[in-house]
Protein backbone atom coordinates (compact mmCIF):
# COMPACT_ATOMS: atom_id res chain seq x y z
CA UNK A 1 0.00 0.00 0.00
CA UNK A 2 1.57 3.43 -1.09
CA UNK A 3 0.80 5.64 0.89
CA UNK A 4 2.38 8.88 -0.27
CA UNK A 5 -0.64 9.76 -2.90
CA UNK A 6 -3.44 9.20 -0.22
CA UNK A 7 -1.11 11.55 2.02
CA UNK A 8 -0.42 14.50 -0.70
CA UNK A 9 -4.49 14.30 -1.16
CA UNK A 10 -5.00 15.22 2.52
CA UNK A 11 -1.96 17.70 2.74
CA UNK A 12 -4.15 19.21 -0.78
CA UNK A 13 -7.50 19.09 0.53
CA UNK A 14 -6.25 20.56 3.83
CA UNK A 15 -4.51 23.98 2.27
CA UNK A 16 -7.75 24.05 -0.25
CA UNK A 17 -10.35 24.35 3.09
CA UNK A 18 -7.58 26.70 4.66
CA UNK A 19 -7.20 28.96 1.90
CA UNK A 20 -11.33 28.55 1.60
CA UNK A 21 -11.53 29.93 4.86
CA UNK A 22 -13.57 27.23 6.82
CA UNK A 23 -12.61 28.13 10.14
CA UNK A 24 -14.44 31.76 9.83
CA UNK A 25 -17.70 31.01 10.41
CA UNK A 26 -18.47 34.93 10.60
CA UNK A 27 -21.48 36.57 9.46
CA UNK A 28 -21.47 36.20 5.77
CA UNK A 29 -22.47 39.07 3.73
CA UNK A 30 -23.32 38.52 0.42
CA UNK A 31 -25.09 41.30 -1.51
CA UNK A 32 -26.45 40.73 -4.76
CA UNK A 33 -28.41 43.01 -6.87
CA UNK A 34 -31.88 42.56 -6.35
CA UNK A 35 -35.08 44.99 -5.71
CA UNK A 36 -34.48 47.32 -3.08
CA UNK A 37 -36.40 47.08 0.23
CA UNK A 38 -39.22 49.95 -0.75
CA UNK A 39 -41.72 50.00 1.48
CA UNK A 40 -44.00 52.63 -0.09
CA UNK A 41 -44.22 50.30 -3.40
CA UNK A 42 -43.46 46.95 -1.85
CA UNK A 43 -46.26 47.48 0.26
CA UNK A 44 -48.68 46.83 -2.76
CA UNK A 45 -46.59 43.48 -3.73
CA UNK A 46 -46.80 42.22 -0.01
CA UNK A 47 -50.37 42.66 0.18
CA UNK A 48 -50.76 40.94 -2.79
CA UNK A 49 -48.77 37.65 -1.94
CA UNK A 50 -50.42 38.18 1.63
CA UNK A 51 -54.17 37.73 0.26
CA UNK A 52 -53.33 34.75 -2.14
CA UNK A 53 -50.80 33.26 -0.46
CA UNK A 54 -50.23 33.96 2.88
CA UNK A 55 -53.36 32.54 4.32
CA UNK A 56 -52.87 30.79 7.94
CA UNK A 57 -53.39 27.65 6.04
CA UNK A 58 -50.63 27.32 3.32
CA UNK A 59 -47.52 30.06 3.29
CA UNK A 60 -49.30 32.24 6.70
CA UNK A 61 -47.01 29.48 8.64
CA UNK A 62 -43.78 29.51 10.77
CA UNK A 63 -42.70 26.33 9.33
CA UNK A 64 -43.38 27.42 5.49
CA UNK A 65 -40.78 28.18 3.05
CA UNK A 66 -41.81 31.62 1.60
CA UNK A 67 -43.13 32.27 5.29
CA UNK A 68 -45.28 35.29 5.41
CA UNK A 69 -46.57 37.80 7.60
CA UNK A 70 -49.70 40.19 7.43
CA UNK A 71 -52.53 42.04 8.56
CA UNK A 72 -54.99 39.04 7.73
CA UNK A 73 -52.56 35.90 8.21
CA UNK A 74 -49.59 35.15 10.64
CA UNK A 75 -48.33 37.90 12.67
CA UNK A 76 -44.55 38.35 13.58
CA UNK A 77 -44.08 37.32 17.26
CA UNK A 78 -44.03 40.92 18.91
CA UNK A 79 -43.99 41.45 22.79
CA UNK A 80 -46.54 44.54 24.04
CA UNK A 81 -43.37 46.64 24.64
CA UNK A 82 -42.01 46.53 20.79
CA UNK A 83 -41.87 49.75 19.10
CA UNK A 84 -42.75 48.40 15.95
CA UNK A 85 -46.40 48.00 16.60
CA UNK A 86 -48.77 51.03 16.84
CA UNK A 87 -52.06 49.20 18.62
CA UNK A 88 -51.17 46.36 20.30
CA UNK A 89 -54.87 45.72 20.88
CA UNK A 90 -55.53 44.89 17.43
CA UNK A 91 -52.37 43.28 16.38
CA UNK A 92 -53.83 39.51 15.78
CA UNK A 93 -54.72 37.64 12.86
CA UNK A 94 -57.45 39.72 11.21
CA UNK A 95 -57.00 42.59 14.00
CA UNK A 96 -57.13 46.38 12.65
CA UNK A 97 -52.90 47.25 12.98
CA UNK A 98 -52.06 46.65 9.09
CA UNK A 99 -48.90 44.95 8.21
CA UNK A 100 -45.91 46.45 10.08
CA UNK A 101 -42.76 47.51 8.12
CA UNK A 102 -40.89 44.84 10.21
CA UNK A 103 -43.29 42.48 8.10
CA UNK A 104 -42.94 43.95 5.19
CA UNK A 105 -38.97 43.72 5.22
CA UNK A 106 -39.34 40.04 7.03
CA UNK A 107 -41.63 39.77 3.50
CA UNK A 108 -39.13 41.33 0.93
CA UNK A 109 -36.00 38.89 2.81
CA UNK A 110 -38.47 35.65 2.47
CA UNK A 111 -39.03 36.42 -1.25
CA UNK A 112 -35.27 37.10 -1.71
CA UNK A 113 -33.96 34.41 0.14
CA UNK A 114 -36.12 31.84 -1.93
CA UNK A 115 -33.82 31.58 -4.74
CA UNK A 116 -31.59 34.64 -4.22
CA UNK A 117 -28.85 34.21 -7.28
CA UNK A 118 -31.70 33.52 -9.54
CA UNK A 119 -33.84 36.37 -8.33
CA UNK A 120 -30.71 38.69 -8.98
CA UNK A 121 -30.33 37.03 -12.50
CA UNK A 122 -34.00 38.39 -13.36
CA UNK A 123 -33.61 40.99 -11.18
CA UNK A 124 -30.63 42.13 -14.25
CA UNK A 125 -32.70 40.78 -16.80
CA UNK A 126 -30.20 37.60 -17.18
CA UNK A 127 -32.84 35.42 -16.96
CA UNK A 128 -37.04 34.92 -17.45
CA UNK A 129 -38.97 35.75 -14.73
CA UNK A 130 -40.16 31.84 -15.27
CA UNK A 131 -37.18 30.65 -14.29
CA UNK A 132 -37.85 31.27 -10.23
CA UNK A 133 -40.06 29.10 -8.40
CA UNK A 134 -42.07 31.32 -7.23
CA UNK A 135 -43.38 32.60 -10.48
CA UNK A 136 -43.90 29.16 -11.65
CA UNK A 137 -45.92 27.88 -8.62
CA UNK A 138 -48.59 30.48 -8.70
CA UNK A 139 -48.89 30.12 -12.46
CA UNK A 140 -49.08 26.14 -11.92
CA UNK A 141 -46.81 25.37 -14.38
CA UNK A 142 -45.18 23.42 -11.36
CA UNK A 143 -46.74 21.46 -8.59
CA UNK A 144 -48.25 23.73 -5.93
CA UNK A 145 -50.06 22.64 -3.57
CA UNK A 146 -52.36 26.03 -3.80
CA UNK A 147 -53.29 25.56 -7.03
CA UNK A 148 -53.21 27.99 -10.08
CA UNK A 149 -52.88 31.98 -8.53
CA UNK A 150 -53.15 33.31 -11.66
CA UNK A 151 -52.02 32.91 -15.27
CA UNK A 152 -48.92 34.66 -16.89
CA UNK A 153 -50.12 38.39 -17.51
CA UNK A 154 -52.72 38.58 -15.11
CA UNK A 155 -53.10 41.36 -12.53
CA UNK A 156 -51.27 39.53 -9.84
CA UNK A 157 -48.71 37.98 -12.12
CA UNK A 158 -47.86 41.76 -13.53
CA UNK A 159 -47.63 42.71 -10.50
CA UNK A 160 -44.99 40.44 -9.00
CA UNK A 161 -43.12 40.03 -12.08
CA UNK A 162 -43.12 43.82 -12.25
CA UNK A 163 -41.70 44.10 -8.78
CA UNK A 164 -39.23 41.50 -9.56
CA UNK A 165 -37.90 43.26 -12.62
CA UNK A 166 -37.27 46.32 -11.05
CA UNK A 167 -40.34 47.95 -12.98
CA UNK A 168 -41.84 50.75 -9.65
CA UNK A 169 -45.38 49.92 -11.33
CA UNK A 170 -48.03 48.52 -8.33
CA UNK A 171 -50.91 49.73 -11.19
CA UNK A 172 -52.18 46.08 -12.05
CA UNK A 173 -51.27 45.21 -7.76
CA UNK A 174 -54.68 47.78 -7.13
CA UNK A 175 -56.13 45.53 -9.76
CA UNK A 176 -55.58 42.13 -8.21
CA UNK A 177 -56.84 43.22 -4.69
CA UNK A 178 -59.86 44.37 -6.02
CA UNK A 179 -60.70 40.88 -7.23
CA UNK A 180 -62.66 39.27 -4.32
CA UNK B 1 -26.94 -19.75 -3.18
CA UNK B 2 -29.82 -20.59 -1.66
CA UNK B 3 -28.84 -19.88 2.08
CA UNK B 4 -27.70 -16.43 0.66
CA UNK B 5 -31.59 -15.89 -1.25
CA UNK B 6 -33.59 -17.51 2.23
CA UNK B 7 -31.39 -14.86 4.21
CA UNK B 8 -32.25 -12.36 2.44
CA UNK B 9 -35.81 -13.14 2.30
CA UNK B 10 -36.28 -13.58 5.70
CA UNK B 11 -34.05 -10.02 6.09
CA UNK B 12 -37.17 -8.26 3.80
CA UNK B 13 -39.67 -10.25 5.75
CA UNK B 14 -38.45 -9.02 9.06
CA UNK B 15 -38.40 -5.27 7.49
CA UNK B 16 -41.57 -5.76 5.45
CA UNK B 17 -42.88 -6.96 9.29
CA UNK B 18 -41.13 -3.90 10.92
CA UNK B 19 -42.60 -1.47 8.53
CA UNK B 20 -46.09 -2.52 9.03
CA UNK B 21 -45.86 -2.75 13.13
CA UNK B 22 -44.26 0.28 13.04
CA UNK B 23 -46.75 2.22 10.56
CA UNK B 24 -46.31 4.60 7.95
CA UNK B 25 -48.12 7.41 9.77
CA UNK B 26 -47.84 11.38 9.79
CA UNK B 27 -46.08 12.52 13.10
CA UNK B 28 -46.74 15.86 12.80
CA UNK B 29 -50.94 14.95 12.19
CA UNK B 30 -50.65 12.44 15.32
CA UNK B 31 -49.33 14.73 17.37
CA UNK B 32 -52.14 17.44 16.16
CA UNK B 33 -55.08 14.63 17.14
CA UNK B 34 -53.76 13.52 20.19
CA UNK B 35 -53.83 16.91 21.52
CA UNK B 36 -57.61 17.48 21.10
CA UNK B 37 -57.89 15.22 24.21
CA UNK B 38 -60.57 12.65 24.71
CA UNK B 39 -64.42 13.17 23.95
CA UNK B 40 -66.73 15.15 26.42
CA UNK B 41 -68.68 12.16 28.17
CA UNK B 42 -71.75 13.93 27.45
CA UNK B 43 -71.78 14.51 23.81
CA UNK B 44 -72.52 11.53 21.72
CA UNK B 45 -69.70 10.81 18.99
CA UNK B 46 -71.82 12.35 16.15
CA UNK B 47 -72.44 15.53 14.31
CA UNK B 48 -72.54 17.38 17.43
CA UNK B 49 -69.04 16.17 18.97
CA UNK B 50 -66.22 18.56 19.52
CA UNK B 51 -67.52 22.03 18.38
CA UNK B 52 -64.67 23.94 17.72
CA UNK B 53 -62.18 21.57 16.86
CA UNK B 54 -60.50 20.88 13.44
CA UNK B 55 -62.70 18.29 11.55
CA UNK B 56 -60.95 17.05 9.08
CA UNK B 57 -58.12 16.36 10.97
CA UNK B 58 -59.74 12.88 11.69
CA UNK B 59 -62.42 12.89 9.38
CA UNK B 60 -60.03 13.96 6.21
CA UNK B 61 -57.96 11.70 3.88
CA UNK B 62 -55.27 10.64 6.70
CA UNK B 63 -57.34 8.67 9.55
CA UNK B 64 -60.58 8.56 7.32
CA UNK B 65 -62.94 8.38 10.19
CA UNK B 66 -66.14 8.57 9.14
CA UNK B 67 -68.11 10.32 7.53
CA UNK B 68 -65.25 11.77 5.15
CA UNK B 69 -65.24 15.85 5.12
CA UNK B 70 -63.76 18.15 2.83
CA UNK B 71 -64.69 21.30 4.73
CA UNK B 72 -66.07 21.29 8.28
CA UNK B 73 -66.33 23.76 11.43
CA UNK B 74 -68.55 25.47 13.85
CA UNK B 75 -69.92 28.62 13.95
CA UNK B 76 -70.24 31.00 17.08
CA UNK B 77 -72.16 34.40 17.86
CA UNK B 78 -69.28 36.91 18.70
CA UNK B 79 -65.31 36.55 19.68
CA UNK B 80 -64.38 35.83 22.91
CA UNK B 81 -61.89 37.43 25.11
CA UNK B 82 -60.92 35.31 27.68
CA UNK B 83 -59.64 31.59 27.80
CA UNK B 84 -62.07 30.94 30.29
CA UNK B 85 -65.03 32.94 28.60
CA UNK B 86 -67.40 29.63 26.33
CA UNK B 87 -68.30 31.11 23.11
CA UNK B 88 -71.61 31.08 21.98
CA UNK B 89 -73.02 28.52 19.10
CA UNK B 90 -75.29 29.87 16.64
CA UNK B 91 -78.06 27.04 15.06
CA UNK B 92 -79.65 27.86 11.57
CA UNK B 93 -76.41 29.85 10.28
CA UNK B 94 -76.02 29.32 6.66
CA UNK B 95 -72.29 28.45 5.33
CA UNK B 96 -71.73 29.43 1.42
CA UNK B 97 -68.78 28.29 0.15
CA UNK B 98 -67.50 29.08 -3.68
CA UNK B 99 -64.89 27.13 -4.72
CA UNK B 100 -62.25 28.33 -7.49
CA UNK B 101 -63.86 26.87 -9.94
CA UNK B 102 -66.97 28.73 -9.10
CA UNK B 103 -68.80 26.15 -7.94
CA UNK B 104 -70.71 26.58 -4.53
CA UNK B 105 -72.24 24.59 -1.85
CA UNK B 106 -74.71 25.67 0.95
CA UNK B 107 -74.79 23.89 4.18
CA UNK B 108 -76.47 24.89 8.09
CA UNK B 109 -75.14 24.87 11.61
CA UNK B 110 -76.77 22.63 14.12
CA UNK B 111 -77.45 23.38 17.45
CA UNK B 112 -74.15 23.05 18.54
CA UNK B 113 -72.67 25.46 15.84
CA UNK B 114 -71.38 22.69 13.85
CA UNK B 115 -71.73 22.22 9.92
CA UNK B 116 -69.78 19.52 7.56
CA UNK B 117 -69.94 18.58 4.17
CA UNK B 118 -68.67 14.88 2.97
CA UNK B 119 -66.31 14.57 0.34
CA UNK B 120 -68.80 12.75 -1.50
CA UNK B 121 -71.36 15.65 -1.78
CA UNK B 122 -68.73 17.97 -2.42
CA UNK B 123 -65.11 17.86 -2.91
CA UNK B 124 -64.28 21.38 -3.58
CA UNK B 125 -60.92 22.87 -5.71
CA UNK B 126 -58.94 24.89 -3.12
CA UNK B 127 -58.98 28.01 -2.63
CA UNK B 128 -62.25 28.62 -1.38
CA UNK B 129 -64.83 32.14 -0.44
CA UNK B 130 -66.46 31.53 2.76
CA UNK B 131 -69.30 33.53 4.19
CA UNK B 132 -72.12 32.81 6.45
CA UNK B 133 -75.12 34.31 6.59
CA UNK B 134 -76.68 34.37 10.55
CA UNK B 135 -80.02 34.91 11.37
CA UNK B 136 -80.01 38.25 13.28
CA UNK B 137 -81.53 38.25 16.89
CA UNK B 138 -85.14 39.45 17.43
CA UNK B 139 -85.85 40.02 14.14
CA UNK B 140 -87.88 37.22 12.20
CA UNK B 141 -86.50 35.68 9.09
CA UNK B 142 -84.40 38.17 8.72
CA UNK B 143 -80.51 37.68 8.49
CA UNK B 144 -77.08 39.15 8.33
CA UNK B 145 -74.25 38.30 5.76
CA UNK B 146 -70.37 37.82 6.63
CA UNK B 147 -67.60 37.44 4.37
CA UNK B 148 -64.19 36.10 5.42
CA UNK B 149 -61.35 38.59 4.47
CA UNK B 150 -59.26 36.06 3.09
CA UNK B 151 -59.62 32.94 1.04
CA UNK B 152 -59.70 29.05 2.62
CA UNK B 153 -56.43 27.86 0.77
CA UNK B 154 -56.05 24.19 1.77
CA UNK B 155 -57.61 23.41 5.21
CA UNK B 156 -61.34 22.48 5.30
CA UNK B 157 -61.03 22.61 8.82
CA UNK B 158 -61.77 26.30 10.14
CA UNK B 159 -60.54 25.26 13.33
CA UNK B 160 -57.16 24.42 11.87
CA UNK B 161 -56.72 28.38 11.79
CA UNK B 162 -59.78 30.04 14.02
CA UNK B 163 -58.59 28.84 17.29
CA UNK B 164 -60.06 30.21 20.84
CA UNK B 165 -59.33 33.57 21.57
CA UNK B 166 -57.56 35.98 18.59
CA UNK B 167 -53.56 35.96 18.97
CA UNK B 168 -50.52 36.45 16.55
CA UNK B 169 -51.15 32.98 15.14
CA UNK B 170 -55.47 33.05 14.71
CA UNK B 171 -58.27 35.41 14.06
CA UNK B 172 -60.06 33.40 16.65
CA UNK B 173 -63.30 32.04 16.45
CA UNK B 174 -65.54 31.48 13.47
CA UNK B 175 -68.07 34.54 14.66
CA UNK B 176 -71.31 36.15 12.90
CA UNK B 177 -70.98 39.50 14.96
CA UNK B 178 -68.16 41.29 16.51
CA UNK B 179 -69.78 41.64 19.96
CA UNK B 180 -72.76 40.46 21.56
CA UNK B 181 -75.67 42.01 19.83
CA UNK B 182 -79.06 43.90 21.27
CA UNK B 183 -81.33 42.20 21.12
CA UNK B 184 -78.57 39.41 21.95
CA UNK B 185 -78.01 36.42 20.57
CA UNK B 186 -80.27 33.31 22.36
CA UNK B 187 -78.84 31.09 24.39
CA UNK B 188 -77.77 27.53 23.33
CA UNK B 189 -80.82 24.96 23.25
CA UNK B 190 -80.45 23.54 26.43
CA UNK B 191 -81.19 20.07 24.64
CA UNK B 192 -78.62 20.25 22.82
CA UNK B 193 -75.47 17.49 23.73
CA UNK B 194 -73.11 19.46 25.41
CA UNK B 195 -75.15 22.40 26.16
CA UNK B 196 -75.05 23.82 29.79
CA UNK B 197 -77.72 22.48 31.61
Amino acid sequence: MNKRPLAAILFSVGTTLLAAGCGDLGPAVNEIAAPPFDPASFRSVSAVLERRCGTLDCHGHAARPLRLYGQYGLRRPEERTSMNVENYDEYYSGGKEPTTIVELEDNYRSVLALEPELTSKVFTKAAEPEVLTIVRKARLREKHKGGLLWNKGDPGDVCLVNWLTGNTDTTQCEVELGHP
Amino acid sequence: MKTARNALASSLFVLVSWGAFAGCGNRAVDERIALLGEEDPNVPVGEFHRPGQPCVLCHGEYLRENPIMSVGGTIYAYPTKTPEEKPLPVKGAKVKLTDSFGEQYEVGTNCAGNFFIETGKWDPAFPIRAEIEYPVPGALESTKRVVMSTRISRDGSCAGCHTANPTQGSPGYVFCAEAQTDPPFPPQDAACPGAAK
